[in-house]
């Protein structure tokens, strides 16, 4: 399938005098999937929608495959329907009146294609997405995972340059959104296509991008790749947009003389201890406030110098509520942070 | 950049012909059909000169300063209206007390029953209860002489007898609207309160009512703004004993000879002044009490659903037209000789009636065809084209609502006399007063169609690459069909039925079968009326019949 690049810069969206995007700018390489994450009204559907063309930006510019799609100055919008992208839906968007069949060829006879053609083409998708035998099925009879999958289908099966998901995943349970997360990812990665897709769920997020722009209030707030946004996060907001994150307060050593910064640490790398560690450098006492057995780990709530502190533990040995503690981090799973 | 990229941006360019211009050619349109009638109703009350006159020789206050001299038939309009309204907020509360709060068995059929207005016009009502209950020859009266009682039971040609069908034919908004709060409730709230200890007359009065309370004083306030406005109970049952409220002598001022129009003018303008004042308070209630939001105006009867069931209860009052209409001379106690089917046979035979008949069809089907598409387009550009102004241009066209139909086909009377295009006194008439009064009822039922289509289902055909046309073609018109269909139906029958409007508007050579059916009632034998009031019901029924075979084909046809 052929692929396009897009490029978007200094984004404006505004309705009347709410602002939603404030000058947003990012590349997505041919062939790249991109990850818009954060939390709602943080700009990254409406983003994906100007994208889309869906949405009218205010002004900034957008280029997919090196086209301008849209521009404030000179002014060009090209309509949605010419951009020769397509989009999944939060909702499905699943039209009621069509057979399965009706709904994934849609793309197809909208271009004209030959009926032999658009029928082979149709099964080949269905297949993809293992509905092959519901094709006449009609789709206002689907469970939401069906649904889910013949949105998938009708959005590949023309074979677009760019492939969009707003959320696509949000309205399933969680252990269908755990399997079809993978299947996305194999899908995604079968398809070869560009793609942009737009999450609050970091844990999707880090499963099938190759790179993450985390968003806030309208303006990119990191980009980097899965692993970089795990570990590396540049700011407190990072930090508790990304569950599983700890802020310890510290000292930095090579920093003006006392002065107080913020150290980002995973609670999954955090180490407690019954008796003080040898050899570690960053190790404070604590107190255990309260175990909650979770399975895979143990969570431990820490109270720690009058905060707080939330410490993910797979260790088998357990401790009991009122043990007093010590946790320690190693430097290399310490982030300063910016702010 | 390569060729189709520079077509992309060739096209682009002239892509919309600016939202700001459709916005005006349908404010300017909408400004036209509504607009336009009110100010001449308006110019035509502030005339002083030669009442005859268009345009008028002189304008003033005087005809407002006159108002006074009839101040007995705005105080008959307001004990009128007053008893209706209080009549059907009681009715409605207790049913919908009944029907949300209790188990009492056959809800459901009541439900049903209660629905039963809206097949049985005001008017057919009205002409029943008269058959019912008129102090010389009615049912109830004939009966109490027979049993040996004196004079008369019960009298409906007084002002109770006019409030009490007002509020059971046309105060069923009521029941609908404190019913939806009732059910909008949650009884949890209620339940909540006894689990902490309180009992259930501190629940009711703590939680129910005031939860309730905005809802049925909205109730109270809009079917007081209705009852200001109704036409066809007082017309019929108010006429015969010189009981006039404001829209039934307006119309005795307009039809007598010679005719005062700008007196008449000045009633209207000072009816419509207190219902729009009326339906202001209604929505500041409704807005303000957000907790239970259901507003009156949102309300579309679901003509789709109807069962078997409804039909056969069409009820004691058609029953007694029915009956009516096949004797030669209505009495209660059945006799062989008395039957008859000649009043079908006249009904049929003048020409006069074949025509009304034939008009109100064509008229109806005119009036639904055209409405579905211009307000399913009006709709479309209001919530989903978010053209700048669209809220004033929604405002604008909800207008006619506030106005009874009779004040509004006064100012279209005049309005369309000094048209350049002579369409008065033609069924080209009608046919604009039919769009233009009926705008809320089309656009409110397929606002609600639309509204309920999630806009990404037409996004997502965007996103396959679908062009506006086919957009249109193969996604959003297939899905509003059920919500189209329901609108040509409502649309059908509220034109076909219409009073207050046409009885102004029709001319010699373009009758209409409800005027048609007043005349006959005031000139000729109830018998007759009652044959012709059944003609129109079995017309109408008809029509749906044929409409409903069509419509479940298209329906299914769309939805397998």
């Amino acid at each position: 399938m052929s692929q396009a690049s897009i490029e978007v810069r200094d984004l404006v969206v505004r309705y009347g005098t709410v602002v939603a995007v404030r000058g947003v700018s990012f590349t997505v390489g041919a062939g790249e999937h991109l990850t818009l994450l954060g939390p709602s009204g943080c700009g990254k559907t409406t983003t994906l929608r100007a994208i889309a063309g869906l949405e009218r930006p205010t002004s900034g510019e957008i280029r997919i495959g090196g086209s301008v799609m849209f521009s404030s100055s000179p002014a060009v919008n090209v309509p949605a329907e010419r951009r020769e992208l397509s989009m999944v839906f939060q909702s499905y968007a699943i039209w009621p009146h069509m057979t399965v069949f009706e709904n994934v060829a849609y793309g197809l006879r909208v271009r004209r294609l030959p009926e032999v053609e658009v029928t082979t083409r149709v099964r080949e998708a269905l297949d993809l997405v293992q509905l092959g035998d519901l094709g006449a099925r009609s789709a206002s009879k689907l469970s939401g995972g069906q649904q889910q999958r013949v949105a998938l289908a009708r959005a590949f099966v023309f074979s677009p340059s760019v492939l969009l998901f707003d959320e696509p995943l949000s309205n399933l349970d969680a252990k269908l959104r755990a399997e079809m997360r993978v299947e996305l990812k194999e899908l995604q990665r079968r398809l070869d296509v560009t793609s942009v897709y737009v999450t609050h769920d970091l844990e999707e997020a880090l499963a099938i991008s190759d790179r993450i722009v985390v968003m806030r209030d309208g303006v990119i707030e990191q980009v980097g790749t899965p692993g970089e946004i795990y570990d590396r996060p540049r700011n407190t907001f990072v930090v508790i947009e990304t569950p599983g994150g700890a802020l310890v307060h510290g000292i930095a050593p090579d920093r003006r003389a006392g002065a107080e910064v913020l150290v980002a640490v995973r609670t999954v790398r955090l180490r407690i201890d019954r008796a003080r560690p040898a050899g570690a450098v960053n190790v404070w006492p604590a107190r255990i406030r309260q175990r909650v057995f979770q399975g895979d780990f143990t969570q431990y709530h820490l109270e720690w110098e009058g905060r707080q502190l939330i410490v993910r533990s797979a260790a088998a040995e357990p401790m009991t509520e009122g043990d007093e503690v010590f946790v320690s981090a190693e430097p290399r799973h310490c982030v300063l942070l910016e702010e | 950049m390569s060729l189709s990229a520079v077509r992309y941006l060739q096209r682009a360019r002239s892509w919309r012909p600016g939202p700001r211009l459709v916005s005006v050619l349908v404010g300017g349109g909408a400004a036209v059909l509504v607009l336009y009638p009110i100010a001449y109703l308006l110019q035509a009350s502030l005339s002083v000169g030669d009442p005859q006159a268009r345009p008028p020789e002189a304008y003033g206050l005087a005809n407002f300063a006159d108002l006074p001299r009839y101040s007995h038939i705005f105080g008959n309009t307001l004990l009128v209206a007053g008893v209706a309204t209080v009549l059907a907020i009681v009715f409605g509360f207790v049913m919908g007390w009944i029907l949300s709060r209790t188990n009492v068995p056959g809800r459901a059929a009541f439900e049903q029953l209660m629905a039963l207005p809206y097949y049985v016009t005001p008017l057919m009502g009205a002409l029943a209860w008269a058959l019912i209950g008129s102090p010389a020859s009615g049912f109830v009266n004939q009966l109490w002489r027979a049993l040996g009682g004196d004079g008369h039971l019960v009298d409906i040609n007084t002002p109770w007898g006019i409030a009490w069908v007002m509020a059971l034919f046309e105060g069923a908004v009521a029941f609908v609207m404190i019913g939806a709060v009732m059910k909008s409730m949650d009884p949890a709230l209620e339940e909540a309160s006894q689990v902490l200890g309180a009992g259930r007359l501190r629940t009711m009065l703590r939680v129910t009512l005031p939860l309730v309370l905005p809802g049925v004083l909205g109730a109270a306030v809009f079917v007081f703004a209705e009852m200001l406005g109704s036409f066809s109970a007082a017309l019929v049952l108010g006429l015969p004993s010189r009981f006039y409220v404001v829209t039934t002598a307006m119309y005795q001022l307009v039809s007598q000879y010679p005719p005062r129009f700008p007196t008449a003018a000045a009633m209207g303008v000072s009816l419509f002044a207190v219902m729009f004042a009326m339906v202001w308070v209604y929505r500041r209630i409704v807005s303000a009490g957000s907790y239970a939001t259901i507003t009156g105006k949102a309300f579309r009867p679901r003509v789709m659903d109807v069962g078997r069931l409804r039909w056969s209860l069409l009820g004691v009052p058609v029953l007694t037209i029915v009956y009516a209409s096949f004797q030669r001379l209505t009495t209660v106690f059945p006799r062989v000789d008395n039957f008859t089917l000649a009043n079908y046979a006249t009904a049929l035979s003048l020409d006069a009636v074949r025509s009304a008949l034939w008009n109100s069809l064509l008229l109806g089907f005119a009036t639904a065809s055209l409405g579905v598409v211009l307000m399913g387009f009006l709709a479309w550009l209001i919530y989903r084209s978010r053209l700048p102004g669209a809220g004033l241009i929604e405002y604008v066209l909800m207008f006619p609502q506030a106005v009874p139909r009779l004040v509004f086909a006064f100012g279209m009377l005049w309005a369309w006399l000094v048209f350049p295009i002579p369409i008065y006194g033609t069924l080209w008439l009608l046919l604009i007063a039919y769009l233009t009064v009926f705008l809320p009822l089309g656009l409110r039922t397929i606002s609600g169609v639309i509204l309920q289509i999630d806009r990404s289902l037409e996004e997502s055909a965007q996103m396959c690459g679908a062009t506006w046309g086919h957009r249109l073609r193969t996604v959003t018109m297939p899905l509003l069909k059920p919500g189209l269909v329901a609108a040509w139906l409502l649309l059908f029958i509220a034109s076909v039925r219409e009073l207050g409007a046409s009885i102004l508007l029709m001319g010699p050579k373009s009758k209409v079968i409800t005027p048609a059916i007043v005349e006959s009632w005031f000139s000729t034998s109830s018998e007759l009326t009652a044959a012709l009031a059944l003609l129109q019901t079995l017309a109408v029924a008809a029509a749906l019949a044929i409409m409903f075979a069509v419509a479940r084909r298209a329906v299914q046809a769309g939805g397998e």
